[in-house]
């Protein structure tokens, strides 16, 4: 009996909190909705609030730490650089202001990717019914984010090892070289990866014209109305003119 | 189970090599091992077994083939899914999801299976290959040995017949190449028929049935594993086959050993990374001019740690090293210690052999020049010099990144595995390197599982485990033992 227990294992998966792929897409929707409507300050640091209770949700402590004082620095250094009158601080604030909107959308972006499998990923795509040939490309591309960032390391490693400094002075003096110091090596990993990736996929079936199935069974919780209807609730208010009517 | 009669093919857009002639017939339960050196054919035969060949590449195929009873062409690729399993190379880039358990359940999910069919085959796959303490993991995280088990087990989740692996072993150790061996008696004991194209021989004695011997697209020997394994050294050596058994094999006695002297040394060493128990503990070492010292110690005991500090790609947090007397602080060191990663892809950044090398150095002046030429001819470059460095062949993009580091003037290479996927020639090129190392006076560290490499070039051998040095001890005679313990007795322990 012993032996059996044993060798018996969880197959289910090991408990962790996430919202549901799809809960999570749509308030990706949302936030784009609201930054796009671009408001003010307040609807701004609300949305990115919300972002941190998601996060928090999610048990990212620390990534939320980090977000709201990235963010605070960011407000900090454009109400500091809008005050002056010269040319290249002007362009530095500009910089800051499209690093400040993109931010929220950002940040949930990298939560979704890093919260949600790939399986996940397709079922939920496939229950709303998107269609194959789009969820197959948009799971890859999710896929490569961290292949990116781990050939991206191992390609500054190497750059340090050839003597090839990626600093300050090469930054601004040979900024076209840099760049192709790093982008040439990567494009030409990164299309090898893509190839025998779907060489390998390709053996797995993916061509099936059977109907897709799901090995992760998707549950749409209370969280999940909650959260949506929050980002609901702050889209509509943006639409209105933003949190700002309010006060 | 496989036939094949007259078979030929041709890539379309004419880059690699393709097959020519084939003929073969594979009956079930049996475990073929395809043979020869790079560019022999070997990849392009397992494509057309698991079907890659012509659904996925495209060429011209003539003659006939026949998997499981139906033509190749006949069947479709996700079809043919359930009746071949594949294994490649690179475990980097086989992977579609990036935790464990959903990656092995991918393959049933496609094929449209119900969730309780895929769940039992999950149960049975971790069961019969006992890969419970892999599940639920995330694909990052996981060693190279561990990922092709994986990759093993995502194939097998889907019950297949056949199992194509093409050179399975190229990124794995002492260790997970034993492991890589036991999963496969388990799936031939299983009555699976298995098709494995590999440089590295040794581990498949006694589990394959036969050996076929490939060259320019043709297959143009036949051993049974009995033939193979009494097959003359000399004639092995002529085919340009890795040793199919390492007990025979023993020291070279012919080299000389370098003299001692401590004009590089490494004293008490440590690197600890931030909120973890440290990983390297006090490692004290020297290298004399001219040797080749060979790091070696199981996955994830600190062999790579210790690399990457001393080319400074990581700070030590304590000790030091020194060259010539003098202390190489941590930014200094990267470049005057030079390391020749295992996938020398990344390191190449120029657009022309040439450039590559003019890369590394600053100032032009004769001498450069003349050693820039005389490595080119001495590496077999030279031909290919205007040539961009992503269209070599990856022994001699190896061989390109190891000039690039002797330019750069580098005192001290590491070399990352340096003959993974090599066949016999290359691996007979990287000793004429480390040779030419010697004689230029410089040291090198190379972290090797690689026991036929290891006899052949290295002078001293530094054992690492748990962050420290287990053994240090030169290779000779006295020592094979140790050598043979450390090698050899992991083979037979399991």
């Amino acid at each position: 009996m012993e032996i059996i227990e044993n060798s018996s294992f969880k197959t289910d998966l090991q408990p962790y909190r996430s919202l549901d792929p799809r809960t999570k897409l749509l308030i990706l929707v949302l936030i784009n909705i609201i930054i796009f409507f671009h408001t003010g300050f307040y609807t701004e640091t609300a949305c990115v609030i919300l972002i941190c209770a998601v996060m928090l949700y999610h048990k990212r402590y620390l990534s939320c730490v980090k977000i709201i004082t990235l963010y605070a620095a960011l407000w900090s250094l454009i109400m500091v650089s809008i005050r002056f009158q010269n040319i290249m601080v002007a362009m530095l604030s500009i910089i800051f202001i499209l690093v400040r909107k993109i931010f929220p959308v950002m940040i949930f972006g990298t939560l979704l990717i890093s919260s949600t499998r790939v399986g996940e990923m397709i079922s939920a795509l496939q229950q709303i019914r998107i269609p194959k040939n789009i969820i197959i490309p948009l799971t890859v591309t999710i896929r490569f984010f961290p292949t990116i960032r781990e050939e991206f390391s191992c390609i500054l490693d190497a750059m340090k090892i050839r003597k090839i400094r990626v600093s300050f002075k090469n930054i601004v003096f040979h900024p076209l070289l840099l760049m192709e110091h790093i982008l040439v090596p990567m494009m030409l990993r990164l299309s090898s990866v893509a190839e025998e990736l779907s060489a390998a996929v390709a053996t797995r079936g993916i061509d099936s014209s059977k109907p897709r199935t799901s090995y992760y069974q998707l549950e749409f919780g209370t969280a999940d109305v909650v959260f949506i209807l929050l980002f609901f609730t702050l889209m509509l208010l943006t639409l209105k003119g933003g949190v700002e009517v309010l006060l | 189970m496989i036939q094949m009669r007259n078979v030929s093919f041709c890539y379309e857009e004419g880059k690699e090599n393709g097959v020519h002639n084939i003929s073969l017939d594979i009956p079930k339960g049996q475990c073929i091992l395809l043979t020869g050196e790079s560019g022999c054919g070997k990849t392009t035969l397992t494509r057309l077994i698991n079907g890659l060949v012509p659904h996925f590449y495209s060429g011209t195929l003539t003659g006939e083939v026949f998997i499981a009873g139906q033509e190749l062409e006949k069947w479709s690729l996700d079809e043919l899914s359930t009746k071949v399993g594949s294994v490649f190379q690179n475990p980097r880039s086989q992977f579609f999801n990036l935790d464990t358990t959903g990656e092995i359940a991918f393959g049933c999910e496609n094929l449209g299976w119900s969730r309780k069919k895929i769940h039992e085959r999950i149960q049975k796959t971790i069961e019969n290959l006992k890969i419970d303490h892999l599940m639920n993991k995330d694909i990052f995280s996981l060693s190279g040995g561990e990922k092709q088990m994986v990759a093993i087990a995502s194939g097998y989740a889907m019950n297949p017949d056949i199992f194509v692996l093409d050179e399975p072993s190229a990124n794995l150790d002492t260790l997970a190449t034993q492991h890589l061996k036991q999963l496969l008696s388990c799936l031939k004991a299983e009555g699976k028929t298995i098709i494995i194209a590999e440089h590295r021989l040794y581990y498949l004695r006694e589990i394959a049935d036969s050996v076929l011997y490939m060259k320019n697209g043709y297959i143009v020997e036949q051993w049974t594993d009995k033939e193979f394994s009494h097959l003359p050294e000399e004639e092995r050596l002529k085919r340009g086959l890795r040793s199919y058994d390492l007990k025979m094999l023993s020291v070279d006695h012919k080299t000389q050993r370098p003299a001692v002297d401590d004009s590089f040394s490494v004293e008490n060493l440590s690197v600890c990374y931030k909120g973890r128990d440290p990983v390297l503990k006090g490692i004290t070492c020297q290298a004399s001019t001219g040797e080749i010292i060979a790091v070696i110690g199981h996955n994830g005991r600190g062999k790579s740690t210790f690399a990457r500090c001393l080319c400074g790609l990581v700070r030590e947090s304590a000790g030091s090293i020194l060259y010539q007397g003098k202390r190489m602080s941590y930014k200094t060191r990267s470049g005057k210690i030079y390391l020749v990663m295992q996938d020398s892809n990344y390191q190449l950044f120029s657009d022309s052999v040439e450039g590559e090398l003019a890369l590394s150095t600053k100032d032009e002046n004769v001498h450069r020049k003349h050693l820039t030429d005389w490595l080119l001819k001495k590496l077999s470059l030279e031909e290919l010099k205007e040539r961009h460095p992503m269209t070599l062949s990856g022994g001699q993009k190896q061989r390109l990144a190891i000039a690039a580091g002797i330019v750069q003037d580098a005192d001290v290479m590491i070399l990352d595995e340096p003959t993974s996927g090599l066949d016999f020639e290359n691996m007979q090129r990287v000793k004429e390197i480390m040779k030419m190392i010697k004689q230029e006076g410089k040291r090198a560290f190379i972290i090797t599982h690689d026991y036929e490499f290891l006899l052949a070039t290295c002078d001293r051998v530094l054992e690492i485990d748990n962050g420290k040095i287990k053994k240090n001890y030169p290779v000779n005679e006295q020592n094979l033992s140790q050598l043979q313990r450390f090698f050899l007795q992991t083979t037979e322990m399991v």
